[in-house]
Formats: structure tokens, sequence, C-alpha cells
């Protein structure tokens, strides 16, 4: 199998994976959503609250903030040698005190070191009028998507076959008609001759298929080759969250094989 | 007997929840917030 970043940003990645099947990708892609470790609040200690939203619904969207993670310092708590307790090793402590009127927004959590400062500082948890008051403590600890959609990693992951398009230029008298429906502008016509201008992007809708009378347009996919294509939500880059994937992936594997 | 607070004046009331009907001793207010308990609330963040 051969992998290839196509596009790789911060948070975007599109991936090529060659010589394989769905179901080996369909594997990578469940693995991405629920068996990535990441960081989230989980324990929250409100000390005061006389903000307009409910101490439930406070701790709740301090749990959604994608917070930096860095796996190599952290285990998991259950795992942990504090037997779950909370130490260093695996829990991470923000503290958060802000007085009215203001809107409290994530950057506003305190984290005790530096490395642990939320990057997305403009997520708004709550609005104090004048003299309302938030005070509170919160607990960071790994989890998995498989326990709650706030420590899943990657969000809009999808993949597809690549496309291929094969055009018979005897057929075609030029119409125009393929290149105006396609939702993706894949085609287009050059030097009086239908082409294909870029082929990655074709989602595979087969609207220049149906719309050509005279047959001359075939649209298959690929199933050797397959487009895979995510984003993170920021606690994690796009090639990190991958590299551990494939990781978890491999250690899975290989028990399956020890046991068998 | 528990203590709230009057939204009218804003002091705080001691009120006698066994007797019918609330009314502030120094305004004379109908309307009561419960006040916050000092207690610090432990919450998972679900």
């Amino acid at each position: 199998m051969k992998i290839t970043f196509l596009e790789l940003e911060d948070n975007y990645a599109k991936v090529l994976f060659e010589n394989t099947t769905p179901y080996f990708v369909n594997a990578i892609r469940r693995t991405l959503i629920s068996d990535v470790p990441k960081l989230a609040i989980e324990n929250v200690t409100i000390y005061d609250n006389t903000s307009a939203l409910f101490d439930e619904i406070i701790a709740h969207r301090l749990g959604m903030i994608p917070l930096p993670t860095h796996l190599d310092l952290l285990v998991f708590r259950e795992e942990c040698s504090c037997n779950g307790k909370g130490c260093p090793n695996c829990t991470v402590h923000y503290t958060l005190s802000k007085e009215g009127s203001c809107t409290v927004y994530s950057g506003d959590l305190r984290p005790e070191d530096a490395m642990w400062a939320v990057k997305d500082k403009n997520i708004p948890i709550v609005k104090l009028l004048k003299d309302q008051r938030l005070i509170l403590e919160a607990e960071a600890q790994l989890g998995t998507g498989k326990q709650h959609a706030k420590w899943q990693a990657v969000c809009g992951i999808g993949y597809k076959y690549y496309p291929v398009i094969e055009i018979d230029s005897e057929k075609c008298n030029l119409c125009n008609e393929c290149v105006e429906i396609c939702p993706r502008k894949v085609l287009e016509i050059k030097k009086k001759k239908l082409d294909v201008k870029n082929v990655e992007e074709c989602i595979l809708c087969k609207s220049c298929e149906e719309v050509c009378k005279r047959d001359a347009i075939k649209v298959k996919g690929d199933e050797n080759r397959i487009i895979m294509q995510y984003e993170t939500d920021g606690s994690l880059s796009a090639k990190e969250v991958l590299m551990e994937a494939l990781k978890i992936l491999h250690k899975k594997y290989d028990e399956l094989e020890k046991k068998l | 007997m528990i203590s709230y607070k009057c939204a009218k004046c804003g002091k705080n009331v001691d009120i006698d929840s066994e007797r019918m009907g609330m009314k502030c001793p120094h305004c004379g207010g109908k309307i009561f917030y419960k006040e916050r308990g000092t207690i610090a609330k432990k919450l998972k963040a679900r």
C-alpha cells in the first residue's frame, strides 16, 4: 500500500491510498473517529456562577473546547500509576475567574503551563452582565471518541474511490452540456476537445454521464485507489492524528494475531 | 429558616418556609431570589 498526502494543512488533509481496499480504509476511518485519544475537560468544580447559564451548561460548553494534546506527555487516567486519582501524568488543570460585564471566552481558561493554552481563544462560553461572576477550576484528561464526542479529534471525515473519467472523443460533439452541469467543474473544452481538468475533484455524481445524449462520457471509481479527506478540531495536527490512528490499528492487528 | 434575596431592595431576608406568603420586612417586596450556596459544585463536563 502506498500513502500520499494530496493536500496537507495543519487541520486538514487529503490522502490518497493506492493498492488498497475500501475495507481497509474504512478501518482507518473508524479508528480516526473513535480510537485516537485527545485531551478534553472532564471534571469541573464551580465556585461561583451568577451568570444566566446553569452550572451544567457551562461545564458542558467547557468540555467541548478543543485543547492542545501532547500524546507523548500524557496517559489515560485509568491506566495511570496514580490509580485514577489524577496526577500531572494524566491530568491538566485549568482555572477561570471572570467578572462582568464581559464575555467569557475559551482563551480566559488559564492552564498550569503555557504549553496547554487553548489554541482557539475566541470560543464564547457565557456572557456576563455587570456584577455577575464566574469562578471555576477544570480538569482535563485523555479520552476517545467512543466515550464522548468531546474526545473526537477528527471531524468531517469521508472517503471515495479515485475517479476515472473516460471520454470517447469520436462520439463527443462538444455540446458543452457536461461542462456546465458538473458541480465541481471537472471538465473543460480545450483546443476543440473535451478534457478533464482536475480529476481528483470529481465526486462521482455521474451528472455528466446522464446529460450526455451520445454516451461519450463514462465515469467510474477505481476500487484500489481511495481518496480520504478529514479535518481535525485543532487538538492534534492532521498528520499526527493519522500516524496515531495507524499505530493503534497496528497494535490491534498484532493483538489479534497473538490471540489466534 | 432560609435566607432569600429581595428583588426590590436587594437585602437578605430570613423567611420561614413553613408560613404562607412571603413579604420583605424592609420594603414589602414579594419577589425573592434564592441565593447560591457557598459550597463548590463538582460536575462532569458531559
